[in-house]
């Protein structure tokens, strides 16, 4: 009972803090745009993949902070992820532009790209709690919770 | 037949002569000489280096490995190439702003003309901070 309780009250939380970690995620991206332009002139260009991913974590804060939908953990865990896997791998790895996608190696770690990955990082894991909390078989828990302390 | 053929060979002739003269001699493309380009025109990796003038030393910046390789010292108002080794862009951007900031891209050499003053001038790269070197100008 109480374990279900604990699972209702916690799921607002999870949300505002994935919400925070998206947020970040979207205006580190935004910020970094311009100068990953620079440094990755080719194809589409840093600065567009920079962008499109600020916006696209940005749209799937704002449905998880008014639906807290368990599709919409799903989505905020992907687009963690999208952001998270590749500053790793350009990080460690000097891939080579593939397509359209340009080369954007960069063995560096500087406070802004550091606050990113962390926040990516964690709101990958706050998602899957998230994703979990508002499973449908937890929900139905939490319901017939409550209807048995009414009765 | 074989007039046909003659013929024929002679107009393809004409016509290799026709585009070999036709590329790279566009009087208005910045990127054809690196010692008439503008700062953050691109010049052909080729150019090893790019002069200030008639007898003018020929000085140039390397960046390779997320590093720069600055000569020792520049003429103060030289023209100074950047050639970029690396697969991503840089810049040489001056501590000072305003002072110069060029882009060069992967592969590419640009020119930059160095200050008319001498003095030691810090520069960085603008998306690798960590990038730093000084540009000593006599």
């Amino acid at each position: 009972m109480s374990t279900a309780r604990s699972r209702h009250r916690a799921e607002p939380v999870v949300r505002v803090l994935v919400v925070a970690g998206l947020a970040v995620d979207a205006v580190v991206h935004l910020r970094l745009a311009d100068a990953m332009q620079l440094a990755a002139p080719g194809g589409i260009g840093g600065g567009t993949l920079f962008r499109v991913q600020a916006v696209g974590a940005a749209l799937v804060a704002a449905v998880v902070l008014v639906t807290g939908h368990r599709l919409a953990y799903l989505l905020a865990g992907l687009a963690a992820l999208s952001a998270l896997v590749p500053v790793l791998l350009y990080t460690y790895v000097d891939v080579p532009a593939l397509g359209p996608i340009p080369s954007m190696h960069d063995p560096f770690w500087y406070p802004e790209k550091t606050l990113s990955a962390v926040a990516e990082a964690a709101t990958a894991l706050l998602a899957l709690l998230g994703f979990r909390l508002t499973s449908p078989g937890r929900r139905q828990a939490g319901v017939r919770t409550a209807d048995s302390r009414r009765a | 037949m074989d007039v046909r053929r003659r013929r024929l060979l002679a107009l393809l002739s004409v016509a290799a002569l026709l585009a070999g003269c036709g590329g790279g001699q566009d009087p208005d493309d910045p990127g054809t000489d690196a010692a008439t380009a503008a700062p953050s025109a691109s010049a052909g990796p080729s150019d090893p280096v790019a002069s200030a003038g008639p007898g003018a030393e020929a000085v140039g910046i390397t960046v390779a490995d997320f590093a720069y390789e600055v000569p020792a010292s520049v003429p103060a108002g030289a023209e100074v190439t950047v050639t970029n080794e690396d697969d991503v862009g840089h810049t040489v951007t001056s501590d000072e702003e305003g002072v110069f900031d060029v882009a060069v891209g992967p592969g590419e050499t640009v020119t930059l003309t160095a200050p008319a003053e001498a003095g030691e001038y810090g520069f960085f790269c603008i998306p690798h901070p960590h990038m730093t070197a000084t540009l000593v100008v006599r």
